[in-house]
């Protein structure tokens, strides 16, 4: 079964593997095409974070003790660690799901994509524990932002009452769990000052790994889309071209947490913390 | 008709002859085991107070990223299959990184502006 091309090539085959759409000369030029066409959106990618990393580089630039010592006192640098481990080995699986597909190895295809989204899944549990504690001790920026540089007191004013507050004390966290309205005052040091600076910190954060977690998901969506079309038996994925897109795409995720976990978390890391904590 | 149909068989038997080059696993393996070891040559390097060793300051993250490029070359050029790509795939692998240096060095003008502090929430 055949459709005759303007160069005279069949554009159907009955291998997906084989066959091509009617405005190509050859298979081997729609692939490129397929790639090439992943490559140019990976780029606007690489540009889009690569921005969040000039933002991080300008403010490191400008406060460079005091953001790694907000870097080395909340970033957990075992986390960071773990989850850097299970991404790069999500990546081997996605690599070999991509080969299996080019073998046309249906069941490991299966395995391969499991495993992978198991891996994503995985990365993001981590990633819940980490922002779970952040939004316990108010380190989510916003109204509720609450940081205190370790030693400094403050006078905080919490629902009208002056209490003068060190670091540890949990009061004031709490009453602003509670919503009521509290201010905090420096007494001595530059604790105002040290809280914005935690502020951008924490923004950072929060925009470049929460934006990496979001791909992260779109990955995981993406994956389980395929599986569900592999598994109705789809034309749209008997070629193993959209697996490959995919993976193109899981890897370059990889890639952004490569650069964020030395760039967020071994900034000024504490080896004891990295043992012990 | 017929004739085309005998045309697209033999295209089809002769296409089976040349299968999709696919990377060998083991080539995956070792690329895995380099990244492992360069993860570790990371957290090693952070551990390190390596301006005591060459007085460059900023030594440490300057050697932790340029270990993050080699692991990211390793995956765009073996995992992302791009050095079996075709030059076009080649040129657009590589572009990411030429515009990526060429906006952060312009945007770089921020770092010669002065800065004024912003109202807190």
């Amino acid at each position: 079964m055949s459709v005759e091309t303007l160069h005279g090539e069949p554009v159907q085959s009955d291998d997906p593997h084989q066959a091509f759409a009617v405005h190509y000369k050859e298979r081997k030029q729609q692939d490129e095409s397929y790639i090439v066409g992943m490559w140019t959106f990976l780029v606007t990618e690489i540009m889009f974070f690569g921005a969040l990393f000039l933002a991080y580089i300008v403010f490191r630039n400008i406060w460079p003790g005091e953001l790694s010592e907000i870097s080395r006192e909340h970033l957990n640098v075992k986390l960071g660690f773990i989850n850097t481990l299970i991404l790069l080995t999500s990546s081997l699986t996605m690599a070999m799901a991509v080969q299996s597909a080019q073998r046309k190895i249906e069941g490991r295809v299966y395995f391969f994509m499991f495993a992978t989204i198991a891996l994503a899944l995985c990365f993001m549990g981590v990633k819940f524990v980490e922002y779970s504690k952040k939004y316990n001790e108010n380190h989510v920026p916003g109204p509720l932002f609450h940081y205190v540089a370790e030693g400094a007191e403050t006078k905080a004013t919490v629902a009208g009452v002056e209490v003068v507050k060190t670091e540890g004390s949990t009061e004031v966290a709490h009453e602003a769990e509670h919503g009521r309205k509290f201010s905090l005052e420096p007494v001595k040091g530059s604790a105002t000052s040290s809280a914005q600076h935690a502020e951008i910190f924490f923004s950072l954060y929060f925009i470049m790994t929460g934006l990496h977690g979001i791909h992260v998901i779109l990955g995981v969506l993406v994956m389980l889309i395929i599986i569900v079309m592999m598994w109705f038996k789809s034309p749209l994925v008997a070629d193993f071209m959209p697996i490959e897109m995919t993976g193109l795409y899981w890897h370059f995720v990889d890639i952004v947490w490569i650069f964020l976990y030395p760039a967020l978390y071994l900034a000024h890391p504490d080896l004891q913390k990295f043992l012990h904590g | 008709m017929a004739k085309h149909s005998e045309h697209s068989e033999a295209v089809v038997s002769h296409e089976e002859h040349h299968e999709h080059h696919y990377t060998p696993t083991s080539h995956f393996l070792v690329v895995f085991g380099f990244l492992m070891i360069m993860l570790f040559a990371t957290v090693g390097a952070a551990f390190v107070d390596l301006s005591k060793v060459v007085p460059i300051p900023g030594l440490n993250i300057i050697v932790m990223l340029l270990i993050a490029t080699v692991k990211a070359s390793a995956v765009v050029l073996v995992f992302m299959e791009v050095r079996k790509g075709t030059r076009l795939v080649w040129m657009w692998a590589a572009v990411g990184f030429v515009w990526l240096p060429t906006m952060l060095g312009i945007l770089g003008d921020y770092f010669t502006r002065n800065w004024t502090t912003a109202r807190p929430w």
